[in-house]
């Protein structure tokens, strides 16, 4: 095999892949049900879960932004819609962490955990498997 | 574009997962960081020598008192310390400091901490967050920058404070209309001082050690940034001054990784030795396809321009993510003007 053809191959299964994944599990951004917030933009979504942002600004004052990452199959949808490799991800929280600048996000193992978290903390967000929701807790729009 | 998404998908089936936590001791209130390497290696710090470094165990505790306010506290021992008969050896450092943050664009920090300078100087020790095995030597290592106010022997330290005891103001704009986002930093501390004082208790001039950055990240992958540093140093004779600029860019379109620094110091004229401009430089190359194995390549320059001959490193290694946590690294530094540099790294994040 030469070594275009096997280049060729190789993006062409990732493209592939990229569209499984893609479709293949949806994800729903959740905050408290108390959060007046409805919609979120992927920027700032960005911000959040990168450290830029950690306050929502409400009619009653700043509250303190609680991301919590779900670690089920869902995060690798949400890490494409911000644009994040877990690598640069890693590395960037241990920057943050290593020079005291913040406190790294919470982690929680299944959509469960993310919406007890979220329905637990007024200045929660989360992703979780679309669908998967529960009255405790408020389902926000992403636009662009 | 397409290949960002492309590299995340290859992440994905590579099963990379973000592992990013906190040891919660008291669920969002206490939480321990920390990280661990061990450095073997032949000629560091010059030995000439085969031998293996313990180089880092650092703990970090992080107390939020509250949604604004919180407490870190830092233990770092570099290089095993511990006690021997007749001395004490190995490194001990503690650094510790209350944050209040008003908002995003308003963090107030107060006590020890690690000055922000540059790319590397707060990450200074946290090896699991950088592809090589030390930050670049020409800008973050000790270096003859005078002789001192006690025998009149050279003073080796780096061009600006590593570690300082005073304020920091900082913030962070978030991106502004899908734009740059833009990140300040100012701090007024009590600089370095002589011999028998200890700059984190008090200061032995009414000189304070005042210092910035800012630093733009644009929406091009690229950012671009810059840093001062100025005080009266009282380890030199006649607490002469230091002034110190530095200009940082980065480039990160995946997978390619460039990184660059140039700093330049004014020392003034002191103890019969004139004034001095030492300067420093560096370019770093690193290109990571699939995320787990980095090869970098790094070109290093010191020139103090008055004491010693310049020193060229051309540094070639490759950084292997074993486990999102875990980092081997392995790297050779060709050096100019000493003997070649062989180095190799565990590093461990928690």
């Amino acid at each position: 095999m030469t070594t275009i053809r096997f280049i060729k191959i190789y993006v062409l299964s990732l493209l592939i892949v990229s569209g499984i994944i893609s479709y293949g599990y949806g994800q729903t951004i959740i905050v408290h049900k108390d959060n007046p917030v409805n919609t979120i933009t992927v920027k700032d979504l960005t911000d959040i879960y990168m450290g830029r942002k950690s306050f929502w600004n409400t009619l009653s004052g700043p509250v303190k932004i609680r991301p919590v990452i779900n670690n089920g199959e869902v995060k690798y949808k949400f890490f494409l819609m911000i644009n994040a490799a877990p690598w640069d991800f890693q590395k960037h929280w241990f920057k943050m962490i290593y020079s005291g600048v913040a406190d790294s996000p919470k982690t929680a193992k299944t959509d469960a955990e993310v919406l007890r978290h979220v329905a637990d903390n007024q200045g929660a967000i989360g992703f979780v498997t679309e669908g998967i929701i529960d009255s405790d807790v408020k389902v926000i729009k992403v636009v662009p | 574009m397409w290949i960002k998404r492309c590299i995340i998908i290859l992440s994905i089936l590579l099963c990379i997962k973000p592992a990013v936590y906190a040891l919660e001791i008291v669920p969002d209130k206490l939480n321990l960081y920390g990280y661990f390497d061990v450095t073997p290696g032949y000629n560091r710090y010059g030995s000439g020598t085969a031998g293996i470094d313990a180089y880092h165990w650092v703990t970090i505790l992080s107390w939020n008192i509250s949604d604004n306010i919180r407490v870190v506290g830092d233990l770092t021992l570099e290089h095993g310390p511990g006690h021997t008969n007749d001395e004490a050896v190995g490194d001990i450092e503690t650094r510790s400091f209350v944050q209040i943050t008003q908002s995003d664009i308003l963090k107030i920090t107060a006590g020890k901490f690690l000055s922000p300078f540059g790319i590397y100087n707060l990450i200074h020790d946290a090896t699991p967050t950088y592809l090589s095995v030390s930050p670049p030597r020409s800008i973050y290592w000790k270096r003859k920058i005078g002789k001192g106010s006690s025998n009149g022997t050279f003073i080796k330290d780096r061009l600006f404070a590593k570690e300082v005891a005073g304020f920091w103001v900082s913030g962070d704009t978030g991106r502004i209309h899908d734009g740059a986002d833009i990140e300040y930093n100012l701090y007024v501390v009590n600089g370095r001082a002589g011999t028998g004082s200890n700059e984190f208790q008090g200061d032995d001039n009414d000189n304070k050690g005042i210092g910035g950055k800012l630093v733009i990240n644009t929406p091009y992958n690229a950012a671009i940034g810059g840093s001062f540093y100025t005080e009266k140093n009282g380890a030199l004779e006649g607490d002469a001054g230091i002034t110190t600029y530095a200009f940082q860019g980065g480039y990160s379109k995946q997978p390619l990784l460039i990184e660059s620094e140039y700093q330049e110091g004014t020392i003034d004229a002191h103890a019969g030795l004139a004034k001095a401009r030492p300067r420093g430089y560096y370019i770093q190359f690193a290109y990571g396809l699939d995320q787990i194995y980095i090869p970098y390549v790094r070109y290093d320059v010191y020139s103090n321009r008055q004491y010693d001959e310049d020193e060229r490193i051309t540094t070639v290694g490759l950084n292997y993510m074993l486990h999102p946590q875990v980092y081997l690294k392995g790297e050779y530094g060709f050096y100019n003007n000493v003997k070649d540099v062989i180095q190799f790294q565990i590093t461990v994040g928690f």
